[in-house]
């Protein structure tokens, strides 16, 4: 397991979108090393989201891979708008709605199964498998994707309904309404 | 725990859970820039040629770049190059015994230079009418390739083929030697990039090495008055979007193209990309938007899915805009510098859903009305929204007779009734089904009842709450509780009340302000 040294804030600056387009200009220019700095810094947000969209832990990690790949072949094209996080984003969510497209139906796992899944990872503990089970389990697929990405990306409400395509106002009710229930469900497990 | 608290677990669990997928992912980026041809011995590599001397990029990118599958004699390729500049243009200026390479440029104007084994221009094709304005009196016989390259780059910018507008370029390089292959595609990028480092342009370079002996794609080069890399691309670019041809393509720039083969995510592992295409010449994608909400009399907010990409439309680089609102699709083109409606498709959403496989909104109408004993003529309003629902397509019908408000969930595959919910505008009662329960309870306590619980248990008065809200909770298909939300001042109630009881359950009390992080 790879140690992240960083992660992407929550607290999301404009300096930080300049970093990250600043390494989508240097990959661009097939800097591998940038890469892998980009990598480091955004694959749990990256993974959370896809894990969010696919339920499925074996998917969630090919669109985690392509997403990088993805970002390797298309940086040159990227036009700096000082949104580079919600352009990686929507990379991963169409990767992702591709792989639910191509298999026409989305495999999902049995909710019992779902702390197991993670139960040979040594880096995540049990609370952790809680969470992620509480994740799975308990929140609607829009709900979830809301919630890790405003949890792990720092983007605002405003940007995630953007990328999701939805209305503000839709987007605040389902990630309170989301909150809710998942502080219910750790409140009783805990 | 406070919301941020919960995200930090969040955080931590998911990061925790996340694969280390990197060696994969470079390894898999190393091995797409060596995919166009099969691998020759490494050890026909010069070892550290070019050091130094190349963009970085270019030397990461090319270092695994080997040629192709069909391994040719020199005699072959010279012999194909030759019939190529023959037959295409009909004029003699390749002396077949020297070629060692075929170099091509294309912008819009498109030549080719054969060079010797030195490097030396033994001759250069104008392939088309711009090329020739491009060449007018130069003499690039016997100089150096870098310096033909570098004249002609200039008489592109001088002549305005090249600039802001239009900056990007492609580099295509014909030699059987996989390695001297690598260090002409190398050394024609830097020239290029000499030549215009004292312009403002901010050039794209497209580069690849092709290997070739496909005749009719050779034909067809001749026939568009391109080169045959220029081709090359084209057949790569239209293999992975099928509703692009060839004569779409073949008439427009390289940075046209480019432009299209980002906005469609092609990727050509071939080719190698530094700096982007222009966009200046063309309206804004908000533009292009703009003139489809006007044209199909809709705002954003009405837009549920859409897509714009660029496009070609005989060779006119176009926006095509898909678009889905509740009731209606539609399919745009736009033309990219006029903002020009070329194509305009509206369409009710019922036809496009049926196409998919969905029952359409108009059945899913008709199975609600039918399920709650309705008639469309004693429906005052209703709102129909096709969405997922934990991966399965819901028909969400909403709709209202004056005395009463119903909502249906309808799978849209099969067309059964998922959950119901009627709900007696005048004093708040409602019933629940679905699939999963028997039909609605009446021992339920009522929304009137569970609103008075909760305010009771706050000590406010209904009078006093900016907002009040009383729904029924589901979980697991089957009501489970009442949730009543109000606010008062800035302070947000949340409360769960039992179905029969009326007993408080939860409760919530937060400042609604504090969901946005710090």
């Amino acid at each position: 397991m790879l140690a992240f040294i960083m992660t992407v804030p929550p607290s999301r600056s404009e300096r930080q979108d300049g970093v990250i387009e600043n390494y989508i200009a240097k990959i661009a220019a097939g800097d591998q090393e940038t890469l892998t700095l980009l990598y480091q810094q955004t694959s749990a947000a990256v993974y959370g989201f896809a894990l969010s969209i696919l339920k499925n832990k074996q998917d969630a990690e090919d669109v985690l891979q392509d997403t990088y790949i993805q970002i390797w072949n298309a940086a040159g094209g990227y036009t700096p708008k000082g949104k580079p996080l919600a352009w990686i984003f929507t990379i991963t969510r169409n990767l992702a709605l591709m792989r639910i497209r191509e298999q026409s139906r989305t495999v999902t796992i049995e909710p019992e199964s779902w702390q197991s899944l993670f139960a040979d990872e040594p880096a995540v503990t049990s609370e952790d498998q809680l969470v992620l089970a509480s994740l799975m389990e308990t929140l609607s697929d829009q709900e979830r994707q809301i919630v890790v990405l405003h949890a792990m990306t720092g983007l605002k409400h405003r940007e995630i309904a953007e990328l999701l395509n939805l209305r503000l106002p839709t987007v605040l009710s389902k990630y309170n309404r989301a909150l809710k229930k998942l502080r219910n469900v750790l409140k009783e497990d805990n | 725990m406070t919301d941020y608290e919960l995200e930090q677990r969040i955080c931590t669990a998911v990061e925790h859970a996340t694969p280390d997928r990197l060696d994969k992912i470079l390894s898999s980026c190393n091995q797409q820039n060596t995919r166009t041809c099969t691998p020759v011995c490494k050890e026909t590599r010069a070892d550290g040629q070019a050091e130094g001397a190349i963009m970085d990029m270019l030397e990461r990118k090319h270092k695994n770049f080997r040629w192709g599958s069909a391994r040719k004699s020199l005699a072959s390729i010279v012999a194909l190059a030759a019939m190529f500049v023959l037959y295409s243009r009909g004029s003699n200026l390749c002396t077949v015994p020297a070629v060692d390479s075929v170099i091509m440029l294309d912008v819009n104007p498109s030549l080719s230079l054969s060079v010797d084994a030195e490097e030396n221009v033994l001759s250069v094709e104008a392939l088309n009418g711009d090329a020739e304005k491009v060449l007018g009196n130069m003499e690039l016989k016997d100089t150096s390739l870098e310096v033909a390259v570098n004249a002609i780059i200039g008489s592109m910018l001088q002549k305005g083929y090249l600039g802001d507008l239009q900056n990007t370029i492609l580099v295509s390089v014909e030699n059987e030697d996989a390695a001297q292959g690598e260090v002409l595609q190398q050394k024609v990028t830097e020239a290029i990039a000499n030549a215009v480092q004292n312009s403002s342009l901010d050039a794209a370079v497209l580069s690849q090495s092709i290997c070739t002996d496909d005749a009719v794609l050779a034909a067809k080069a001749a026939e568009y008055h391109i080169s045959l890399g220029k081709a090359v691309l084209i057949q790569e670019v239209i293999a992975q979007v099928p509703t692009l041809t060839f004569e779409d393509l073949a008439p427009m720039s390289i940075n046209e193209i480019a432009l299209i083969t980002v906005s469609k995510n092609v990727s050509i592992a071939t080719v190698t990309q530094s700096g982007a295409a222009s966009n200046k010449a063309y309206i804004s994608q908000e533009k292009a938007l703009n003139v489809v909400y006007n044209h199909a009399g809709m705002t954003m907010e009405d837009v549920i899915e859409m897509e714009i990409e660029f496009d070609s439309k005989h060779g006119t680089l176009v926006y095509e805009v898909e678009f889905e609102t509740a009731t209606k699709e539609g399919e745009y083109e736009i033309d990219a510098v006029t903002g020009e409606i070329l194509k305009s498709e509206l369409k009710n959403r019922d036809n496009a859903e049926v196409g998919f496989g969905y029952i359409g909104a108009a059945a899913a109408k008709e199975t609600a009305l039918a399920h709650a004993g309705v008639t469309a003529g004693d429906i005052l309003e209703i709102k129909i929204e096709l969405d997922s629902d934990d991966h399965i397509m819901i028909y969400h019908v909403e709709f209202e007779t004056g005395t009463k408000k119903y909502a249906y969930k309808i799978h849209a595959v099969t067309g059964a009734v998922v959950t119901s919910e009627a709900k007696d505008q005048k004093n708040g009662t409602s019933k629940n089904n679905s699939s999963s329960v028997s039909s609605g309870n009446s021992s339920y306590i009522g929304e009137a009842a569970a609103k008075k619980a909760a305010l009771s248990h706050a000590g406010v008065a209904e009078s006093n709450t900016a907002y009040i809200k009383c729904y029924l909770e589901y979980e697991d298909g089957k009501p489970a509780y009442y949730c009543v939300e109000f606010k008062v001042d800035k302070t947000e109630y949340e409360y769960e009340i039992d179905l029969y009881s009326g007993t408080v359950l939860d409760c919530e009390v937060e400042n609604h302000s504090n969901s946005e992080k710090p």
